[in-house]
């Protein structure tokens, strides 16, 4: 009797210890998926969820999930393809329009010395404005392309923002005097030192102080402080909540502007991010704000 | 440019006397069709043997999609996302084509055997049947090879001198077949090859070595402008050109 | 690792290497049996607890199987170093370490198969030699149940050591013929060794003669097969454990360090 019980408690431990082992490798098995799956959905590639176990459960959850990861990826490959085609082309495009706008604006310089009527001459010079501000966009445009589709030229370096900022504002300095704008200038003493690229920078100031000069009302305040943001503000009072909140976006240009492509503060957008950093407008007491901030 | 595959000052030695790469620096970029261009011996191999994990590196790192060669586990999980075919393909003789990669479904770990049949058709080789692999002829084991190095769903596939063992047809088809897997899967492909025609076809990027050592780098773009504006007509002459310098 | 495993199961099952194995010992254990009669008769007239002692030892018969072991592990390494499978395991992402173990997983599993068949086989042909009678008279015997137990853990652990052995030599030698040859080779000389011991020196003297006589698996597996189960000695576990260590880590240090298999 005794020895039938010994047996019978045995096969129940042998049971209890053959549960304990399929539990613990169900665990490891959900926890493999759960792992693959968070490193697929991070990265760009065809890879699918493996297991290990034979659990006839497990293999269809991965088999589900994987399906989905298939859908995704092949979207995600069409899109990618497709948008890289239309930067290639538009970069294409942009470049050919340079050619036929030069030689306008040579035929145009011809024109300009042939004997003309008044009116004549009224007209060519809008004509000549007109392609200007083609060519500008055509510039734009191009710019634009390249630097979205290609990370050549980009070279990281410590850079002092401090001495970028002044820079870059000591350039404008002819363009602020014409406009009869006195900046305010708040730059912090301790160097706040950066790895970035250079010229991104370059360009994202001169962008945005470029814009400001174009829309300001004669005010222009730009802050730096240590934690690494940069603000530049004035005032614009015919700005709503809703254009302030479109300014990145490409070829949105506030009504008010001539002179003007809507791709200045895309870039800079485009640069910051690429560079780090993050970049908002804001409207802060009529005062249109744009903030920039790289992180340490 | 994301490059999948970059090498720094890589080198090989088999024993103390025999250096088969030195100083050898490669940057294969992301979604294209790397064509590794040198003469037998010059270290094509020996340099896909490395990457893959078959054969440990003497000195030097080189990176696979960001992973550092000198970090042990995040290089073996990136080689989850690569395939070759080495040298001659491997396979289990005794089984049929659908046995091995079923038998190469199970090893990667892979959850489902349904894409197996849609793999055997690409390639061709849907109605060998319980035909046993041993008795394949070459151009259908290398067929076969092919289609395993596709069984994990690769973001890249490493292929020494697939064209060599294929019939004419065969060599149409894989071109086909590598041509579309890399526009519709994102596939990037590292192919060494003799046959240069084939690989003028369809290379997007070179990298010509010799002598363990790649000597130059070029993109099918670059080399076509090097090729319409200089004497050489072909990627031949290009070819025997450097070599020989 | 369970991938790796289930792939070298599903290979092996799917060759014919199973039916090989069945065959030949069915054919070996066909050619063995009149001697097994004789054999029988031998213990049967020896007396109750040592009769046990010698059925227990011969059911389970070290000495033949031995043979099979040390070629078995050879044909399982095959399936690796052919037609280049090795590499492709490797480029899948599987360590060195990882494929000997479960070369050595697979080889042993199929070792143990092959004892199982000789002990069934063992089983009928003495239930059918020997009287029923005296057959249960045998089991009853005072100790019977521990005496077997012990054998055959004792059997596992020395068949594992054989196992270990000849992957080792296998996985070195990456050649099938060549393997099988050179193991076939080491069992015989190490019998020749240890039988010239048996014949030209007590065991008992020096001490440096005593632990290479008892380091010696198969001598080891010849006195087990003969009846004097050294299951009392620790020293021969020692050994056993010995030999395991030293050639699985021989084996996989040459393995890893192999450059291109």
């Amino acid at each position: 009797m005794e020895k039938l019980l010994l047996v019978i408690i045995g096969i129940l431990l042998l049971v209890i210890a053959a549960l304990i082992i399929k539990v613990l490798s169900l665990r490891r098995s959900i926890d493999e998926i759960i792992k693959d799956f968070g490193d697929i959905i991070e990265k760009e590639t065809n890879l699918q969820i493996r297991v290990s176990s034979s659990d006839p459960h497990i293999r269809r959850a991965a088999i589900r999930l994987n399906e989905e990861l298939k859908k995704l990826r092949e979207v995600s490959v069409i899109y990618s393809r497709g948008n890289n085609e239309l930067k290639t082309a538009i970069m294409n495009i942009s470049h050919d329009l340079r050619t036929p706008l030069t030689a306008i604006n040579g035929y145009l310089d011809l024109l300009d010395n042939e004997d003309k009527s008044e009116d004549a001459g009224r007209y060519l010079s809008i004509i000549r404005e007109r392609v200007e501000a083609l060519k500008s966009l055509t510039e734009e445009l191009f710019k634009y392309s390249v630097i979205s589709s290609t990370k050549d030229d980009f070279k990281p370096e410590e850079i002092v923002l401090n001495s970028e900022l002044e820079t870059t504002l000591a350039s404008f300095y002819g363009a602020l005097v014409e406009k009869g704008i006195e900046p305010e200038i708040e730059i912090c003493d301790s160097k706040v030192v950066r790895t970035l690229d250079r010229k991104s920078i370059q360009r994202i100031f001169s962008n945005i102080i470029s814009n400001a000069i174009k829309y300001s009302e004669g005010d222009l305040k730009v802050t730096l402080d240590e934690e690494g943001t940069i603000t530049f503000s004035n005032k614009a009072s015919g700005l709503t909540p809703t254009e302030v909140g479109k300014l990145f976006n490409r070829f949105y240009t506030v009504e008010s502007a001539h002179h003007s492509t809507g791709l200045g503060l895309s870039i800079a957008k485009l640069l910051s991010e690429k560079n780090g950093g993050i970049i908002e407008a804001l409207l802060i007491e009529g005062s249109l704000v744009i903030r920039i901030s790289f992180p340490a | 440019m994301d490059y999948v595959i970059e090498a720094d000052r890589l080198c090989k030695n088999y024993g103390s006397r025999h250096r088969v790469l030195k100083e050898f620096d490669i940057h294969v970029p992301k979604g294209s069709i790397y064509g590794l261009i040198g003469k037998n011996g010059a270290g094509k191999t020996t340099f896909m043997r490395i990457i893959c994990g078959v054969q440990p590196l003497t000195s030097g790192e080189f990176s696979l999609f960001g992973a550092k060669s000198s970090d042990t586990n995040a290089v073996r999980k990136a080689r989850e996302r690569i395939s070759a075919v080495i040298e001659s393909p491997s396979f289990y003789p005794h089984m049929s084509a659908k046995d091995n990669l079923i038998q190469q479904y199970t090893l990667l770990g892979i959850p489902s055997t349904e894409g197996i049949d849609e793999l055997l058709e690409l390639v061709g080789l849907l109605n060998t049947g319980k035909k046993k692999v041993k008795d394949f002829s070459l151009g259908m084991k290398q067929r076969l090879g092919i289609a395993m190095a596709l069984a994990g769903s690769p973001d890249l596939i490493i292929l020494d001198e697939p064209m060599n063992r294929l019939e004419p047809e065969g060599v149409v088809e894989l071109r086909e077949t590598i041509l579309r897997l890399n526009k519709e899967r994102d596939i990037t492909f590292v192919i060494s090859s003799h046959i240069l025609n084939e690989l003028s076809k369809i290379a997007t990027d070179y990298g010509f070595i010799r002598d363990g050592k790649l000597i130059e780098e070029i993109t099918a773009r670059d080399l076509e402008a090097k090729l319409s504006s200089s004497s050489h007509r072909t990627l031949e002459d290009y070819f025997l050109d450097l070599m020989n310098r | 690792m369970e991938k790796l495993l289930r792939n070298d199961y599903r290979c092996i099952l799917k060759s014919r290497l199973i039916p090989g194995i069945l065959l030949s010992v069915f054919l070996f254990l066909i050619s063995q049996t009149m001697n097994q009669k004789y054999l029988l008769n031998v213990y049967a007239e020896s007396g109750e607890s040592a009769a046990f002692k010698y059925l227990a030892c011969n059911l389970i018969d070290c000495y033949i199987s031995a043979f099979f072991i040390m070629v078995i592990p050879s044909f399982v390494a095959a399936f690796d170093f052919e037609a280049g499978m090795l590499r492709n395991k490797l480029i899948a992402g599987y360590s060195r370490t990882q494929i000997y173990f479960s070369n050595l997983i697979t080889s042993f599993s199929l070792c143990l198969l092959c004892s199982l068949l000789i002990f069934i086989y063992k089983l009928i042909v003495y239930i059918g030699f020997l009287t029923p009678e005296v057959f249960v008279s045998l089991i009853r015997s005072p100790g019977a149940a521990e005496i077997m137990l012990t054998t055959i853990l004792f059997d596992i652990l020395v068949k594992f050591a054989l196992c270990s052995i000849s992957l080792a030599i296998a996985m070195i030698i990456s050649n099938r013929v060549i393997s099988i040859f050179v193991s076939i080779a080491l069992m015989v000389s190490c019998l020749l060794a240890g039988i010239s011991f048996d014949i030209f020196y007590e065991p008992a003297g020096d001490l440096l003669t005593t632990i290479m006589f008892m380091n010696n698996i198969f001598i080891v597996s010849i006195a087990q097969a003969e009846g004097n189960i050294p299951i009392q000695n620790s020293a021969y576990y020692v050994g056993i454990i010995a030999d395991i260590l030293v050639f699985t880590s021989a084996g996989l240090f040459v393995f890893n360090r192999r450059n291109y298999k």
